[in-house]
């Protein structure tokens, strides 16, 4: 078994490499390119350890092993994903890095190579609306159904944890 | 096979209880989630042992396997933790929700979530956990923030990512 997971986990690591693969090709970054390089994953590791003898059809808990080792390293990869592509402290760090030095006051103004506090509000607040969480009506900022509940769901879980407003 | 998951998933529903009660009686304050895992896993160990010499002796194979379900759930609940705590979008959304007409101008919302809250409490805790240095009101990147930046700019090239945060 131990041999069997050993596997696992090397296959399951091809998601970083189809990932990588797809977004140098398209250029472009979408969720749904994720979703298919979990399946690509899972299939490919399946396909192998089953021409191999490791794994067969009926053995429920080498299949579910599998799924839990791919979905493990799928969720592992897309939170390092994601803060490559939208990590804010991260990019405070490379702008200060980029920049040798920096006034602690005009850190705000030097953020995402000098685009600053409002670019990033308006940033999130395209990408909110995009994910239909929020709708403009001309003059503010409304929720949709959807948005109601996440930030419902959102508010009792930042209480449960004592986590005050976040996005701090 | 339903010992390793049934196991799993008692052992991640103590940790979550714990956690919670913990940080309800402000014992643990922490938003690392390096911190959060390592302290799962020794949990897990804790209970794991715990559970083989005084309930039920087990190989230590269902264990191990026990022990991938029980990441895959950890990893779940980071994810959350993680979203919860540093998510800018789901902090304007709440935002929204906490005023009373459940509707902000770009103005407000601007104030409601100010600059303060979006950049000078990120840097605090960046100097509080070494990755800058506040050098007489200067900032500059401590040695392992270089090295942090270093390899983010690695995979930005990687990735081919020009408009990162």
């Amino acid at each position: 078994m131990i041999k069997y997971i050993f596997y696992c986990f090397c296959f399951s690591s091809l998601i970083f490499i189809f990932h990588l693969s797809i977004v140098r090709i398209t250029n472009k970054i979408k969720f749904i390119y994720l979703i298919f390089c979990l399946l690509a994953s899972i299939i490919f590791s399946f396909t192998i350890l089953f021409i191999f003898s490791l794994v067969s059809f009926f053995d429920f808990e080498k299949i579910i092993v599998m799924f839990s080792i791919n979905l493990f390293i799928f969720f592992a990869y897309i939170e390092f994903f994601s803060m490559i592509c939208r990590g804010f402290s991260l990019r405070i760090l490379t702008d200060v890095y980029l920049n040798k030095t920096v006034e602690i006051n005009s850190i705000n103004k030097i953020y995402a190579m000098g685009k600053g506090h409002s670019w990033l509000l308006k940033k999130r607040i395209d990408s909110i609306i995009k994910s239909k969480l929020i709708y403009y009506d001309g003059e503010n900022y409304l929720l949709t159904n959807f948005g109601k509940n996440i930030s419902t769901i959102s508010i009792i879980f930042k209480k449960i944890l004592k986590l005050g407003k976040g996005g701090e | 096979m339903f010992f390793s998951l049934l196991f799993s998933l008692l052992s991640f529903f103590i940790f979550l209880l714990f956690e919670i009660i913990l940080r309800q009686i402000n014992l643990r304050k922490t938003l690392s989630p390096i911190n959060i895992l390592i302290f799962a896993l020794l949990f897990y160990f804790i209970i794991s042992i715990t559970f083989n010499i005084f309930v039920f002796y087990n190989p230590i194979e269902r264990y191990l396997i026990s022990l991938l379900y029980f990441l895959l759930y950890a990893v779940l609940y980071l994810h959350l933790f993680i979203g919860l705590s540093k998510s800018v979008s789901l902090r304007i959304i709440d935002e929204i929700n906490y005023s009373s007409l459940k509707q902000l101008s770009l103005f407000e919302l601007n104030k409601l979530y100010s600059e303060d809250d979006f950049f000078y409490k990120r840097v605090d805790l960046m100097i509080e956990n070494n990755w800058l240095i506040n050098n007489k009101n200067h900032l500059v990147c401590s040695s392992k923030g270089t090295l942090l930046v270093k390899l983010n700019i690695f995979f930005l090239d990687l990735y081919k990512i020009k408009n990162s945060g």
